[in-house]
């Protein structure tokens, strides 16, 4: 396990490695200049070199390369020039936001698919599955920004029901920051009307990315619960006497969520590099909106420093997914 | 279980009924501004953009600002100012009575300090004085005046200092890190230098940022129910501006779609201020390169296009250009008669004489990828050159590739869609646009060089004397104009749509895109529709 866990992490500091240099080559390839545009359309020739040398960019590739490669060791991943603000302090105000909004959409998604498609497997061609089954289509083929959009002119701006954007109320304080997700950090600190407000602010967001999630989970569980349903093993815990509750959620449920799991890991992924257009709509201050104002901006350190931490976030994803086989099925061996 | 959650869940979401979008703090209105752009860096020095100057212009003061429709100069820190008959020195006396938000005096080492500070930093609106001023050329005569010293005489020196924001140097440099000006403080709000009508009252990046009035402004207020602060809400999305002004969740908006403000425009409780604008579209043609350098191909296809088609675009929201300059311009004449028009005839003849009767070469008109009226320009372009044999390859592309691309004349398209704000009414903002000065800037993607044109921008910014600038400035338009090194296309007009409570908007159109003046908005009581 020790060893699995070692090459594990070796690989994964080789991915990001690969990547950076791919990031890089790909940023540096379109013919535009971040000096020019930050400076200002009226800039002069004088004002743009300035920046330029401030930025580096007047240095050979190789050299801007290795230069960033450095400063990851230090803990350094440039400075931004559309902000003008080290990256690490644009991701620590922006990534919080993001990962809290894409763990709360998994955590819908995962125990709505999970439980919505194991019911319609058990209940196979009962309304409940046909019903599950209409909802994961529309799911899987509706664009989360109209789901958003619409959830928010309906139930946002036309019924009022529940905020239309942004994390908190104008008046509402943000909790102390110990994780900066808001959801936690208010209940640590005992903080119930912000806990209250955060929640009802992150729903719509969160219905909206989690849809096409949803979907395909319940699509995945009821496949496999439908699949391990006439397995031997759970005729056996029938024969033995066992309640349908425990042959299901104890014996048949576990089995058949391995493939589920991996799918949650990827959608992890997926989330966090596609947060955009519902951060747009909802006004969601994270990191998909920092990310795109970046690329628009050719803004290189920006979009190197986003592409790796939505980098590092995948692949760990995927490394916890891995372990979490062994300790659903134990059978699973890591050497 | 499941029962209890889903109890739980709908309590929560029961929990706080949601009003109006206007907040209400010690009796006073606080109004929401639904806007599109964010602002990143706060410093008057660094950067300015349309929703960046909102918020400086809320904060700061500078020694004059312009105000109305045409623009006016208004005193604003300065009260008064002299200028030497050779246009080289201004002195400028300030008003006695301003302070800075921390209480400190407004005096004349804090202009200078600003003045310096921008100057040596060489970022945001340092453009328009770099090298027309140096810092050895500021010089404080007394506490409360100061006197620039130019490098030259240059007559639209009173037209940019709107733009260059007075700060407090004790703040700035108390806050001072290896030589950094301040710059690394001064960026990131609630932290900030100014004297303005508002302060900061609440920063969220990326969701709004939330300014309250200022209720020692030294200047005072214009109207007692001026309103008690706004918040700047980023909706981004146009579908989602609507509705938030529609539901009152926003008081005003800027971003609705063309069709939504004639819509928005009709409801009761909505008012939509409607002006235009100074910002011109042209389709600029390189003058140095490929079939456009020929002035004859250049002249056939202004007289191709279809003006009137841009109307339709913009829906009738907008207005024909019959000038090189935009109309709020000072010394803007109109060549109505001299305007290139839709004259088919007139085209032919000159595809004739240009040696190409029948057309039979490919043009490329390059455009922003997401603007949807820039493709639309580009389909009647392209519809109206296909009438002389000309076929317009439509190439989409991001802004930050355009600018690249019209940086330099081998690679600037041969026909590239711009819009262009000027800074100033005066009119060397504009002429400026068609000197080589402008070299590797987008709006000089024409590339156009004519030394009578040249040499005239150059004497007229060096001439005090207004009647014998504005001479030149006539013979200019119409130069420019001969030359045809773009299509000069039409001004758009600026809308946003007001709640009818929000009163007191001034319109000028040197407020860049969507830009308002808070400082004259107050509430009528009379409209207010009660806070749920």
């Amino acid at each position: 396990m020790t060893s699995y866990l070692f090459r594990r992490i070796l690989l994964l500091g080789l991915t990001l490695l690969g990547l950076s240099i791919i990031v890089f080559i790909i940023s540096r390839v379109v013919p535009a200049d971040p000096a020019r545009l930050a400076a200002g359309p009226d800039a002069t020739e004088e004002m743009v070199q300035k920046l330029r040398k401030e930025f580096g960019l007047d240095d050979p590739l190789p050299i801007q390369y290795f230069n960033y490669l450095g400063g990851i060791f230090r803990g350094d991943l440039g400075r931004s020039i559309r902000t003008r603000r080290p990256v690490i302090e644009d991701l620590a105000t922006y990534y919080p936001a993001t990962l809290e909004l894409v763990l709360f959409s998994l955590l819908l998604a995962s125990l709505g698919g999970i439980f919505i498609g194991t019911l319609s497997g058990v209940y196979h061609g009962q309304w409940v599955d046909q019903l599950s089954r209409l909802i994961a289509v529309i799911g899987v083929g509706m664009p989360d920004f109209w789901l958003a959009l619409m959830l928010q002119m309906l139930i946002g701006l036309k019924w009022k029901l529940l905020p239309s954007g942004g994390r908190l109320g104008f008046q509402t304080p943000p909790p102390m920051g110990i994780t900066h997700f808001f959801l936690l950090d208010s209940l640590l600190t005992g903080n119930w009307g912000t806990f209250v407000e955060a929640f009802r602010h992150i729903l719509l967001p969160a219905i909206s990315l989690s849809f096409p999630a949803f979907a395909s989970l319940t699509r995945l569980t009821r496949a496999e619960v439908l699949d391990v349903l006439s397995t031997d093993f759970v005729k056996t815990a029938r024969a033995k006497g066992l309640s349908e509750r425990v042959v299901i959620w104890r014996h048949m449920l576990r089995n058949a969520l391995i493939p589920t799991t991996t799918m949650i890991g990827l959608r992890f992924g997926w989330m966090l590099g596609g947060t955009v257009m519902v951060e747009t709509v909802f006004n969601w201050p994270g990191l998909g909106l920092y990310a795109v104002q970046s690329a628009t901006f050719a803004d290189f350190n920006a979009i190197m420093g986003t592409t790796l931490l939505v980098g590092l976030n995948f692949a760990l994803a995927n490394l916890i997914v891995d372990l979490l086989y062994g300790v659903l099925d134990p059978r699973i061996r890591y050497d | 279980m499941f029962r209890k959650i889903t109890v739980i869940v709908l309590l929560v979401v029961g929990l706080g009924a949601i009003g109006l979008g206007y907040e209400v703090v010690g009796g006073k209105i606080h109004i929401v501004y639904g806007a599109r752009q964010p602002v990143e860096i706060v410093d008057p020095s660094i950067h300015y953009d349309w929703s960046t100057r909102n918020i400086l212009q809320s904060l700061y003061d500078a020694l004059l600002k312009y105000v109305d429709n045409p623009p006016i100069l208004e005193p604003w820190l300065a009260n008064s100012w002299e200028v030497s008959p050779d246009g080289r020195v201004w002195t400028f006396h300030l008003v006695t009575n301003a302070k800075f938000h921390n209480g400190d005096p407004v005096t004349a080492d804090a202009v200078k300090f600003s003045f310096v500070r921008t100057l040596t930093l060489k970022q945001g609106p340092a453009w328009m004085l770099l090298g027309i001023l140096d810092p050895e050329g500021i010089e404080v005569i007394d506490p409360y005046t100061i006197r620039f010293t130019l490098n030259y005489p240059y007559a639209p020196f009173i037209s940019v200092l709107p733009w260059w924001y007075i700060m407090n140097p004790n703040v700035v440099m108390a806050h001072e890190v290896n030589g950094d000006w301040g710059t690394n403080w001064l960026r990131n709000p609630p932290n900030e230098a100014g004297s303005g009508p508002f302060v900061v009252r609440e920063w969220r990046p990326g969701e709004y940022y939330w300014l309250e009035a200022w209720d020692e402004y030294w200047k005072g207020w214009p109207n007692p129910d001026h309103i008690g602060g706004f918040i700047f809400k980023l909706i981004r999305e146009p579908a989602s501006q609507r509705v938030a002004i529609l539901t009152g969740e926003a008081d005003i908006v800027e971003g609705v779609t063309p069709r939504d403000f004639d819509e928005l425009a009709k409801t009761p409780g909505i008012y939509v201020p409607e002006y235009p604008g100074m910002t011109t579209f042209g389709i600029k043609m390189n003058t140095k390169r490929g079939m456009t350098a020929n002035p004859l191909i250049r002249k056939a296809i202004c007289y191709a296009f279809d003006y009137d088609a841009l109307i339709d675009i913009y829906e009738g929201h907008a207005i024909l250009e019959d000038s090189p300059f935009p109309p709020a311009t000072k010394g803007y004449v109109s060549l109505k008669e001299q305007m290139y028009r839709q004259d088919l005839e007139k085209a032919k003849e000159y595809m004739r004489m240009a040696g190409y009767p029948e057309g039979g070469f490919e043009l490329e008109y390059v455009y922003v990828a997401e603007m949807e009226e820039e493709r639309l320009i580009g389909l009647v372009l392209q519809d109206s050159l296909a009438k002389l044999g000309i076929t317009v390859k439509m190439v989409p592309m991001v802004w930050p590739q355009m600018v690249e691309l019209a940086s330099k004349p081998e690679t600037s398209p041969d026909m590239m869609a711009v819009f262009t704000t000027p800074v100033t009414n005066d009119p060397d903002a504009i002429a400026i646009q068609y000197h080589p000065m402008s070299a590797g800037r987008y709006y000089y993607a024409h590339w156009y060089e004519n030394p009578r044109v040249t040499q005239l921008v150059e004497q007229a910014r060096a001439t005090v004397d207004w009647d014998a600038r504005a001479k030149m400035y006539e013979e200019i338009q119409r130069i420019i104009l001969d030359d045809a090194p773009e299509i000069f296309g039409m001004l758009y007009n600026r809308r946003w749509a007001f709640r009818e409570y929000v009163q007191g908007f001034r319109f000028c159109p040197l407020r860049m895109t969507s830009e308002i003046d808070m400082y004259y908005l107050y509430i009528d009581r009379a409209k207010l529709p009660p806070k749920r």
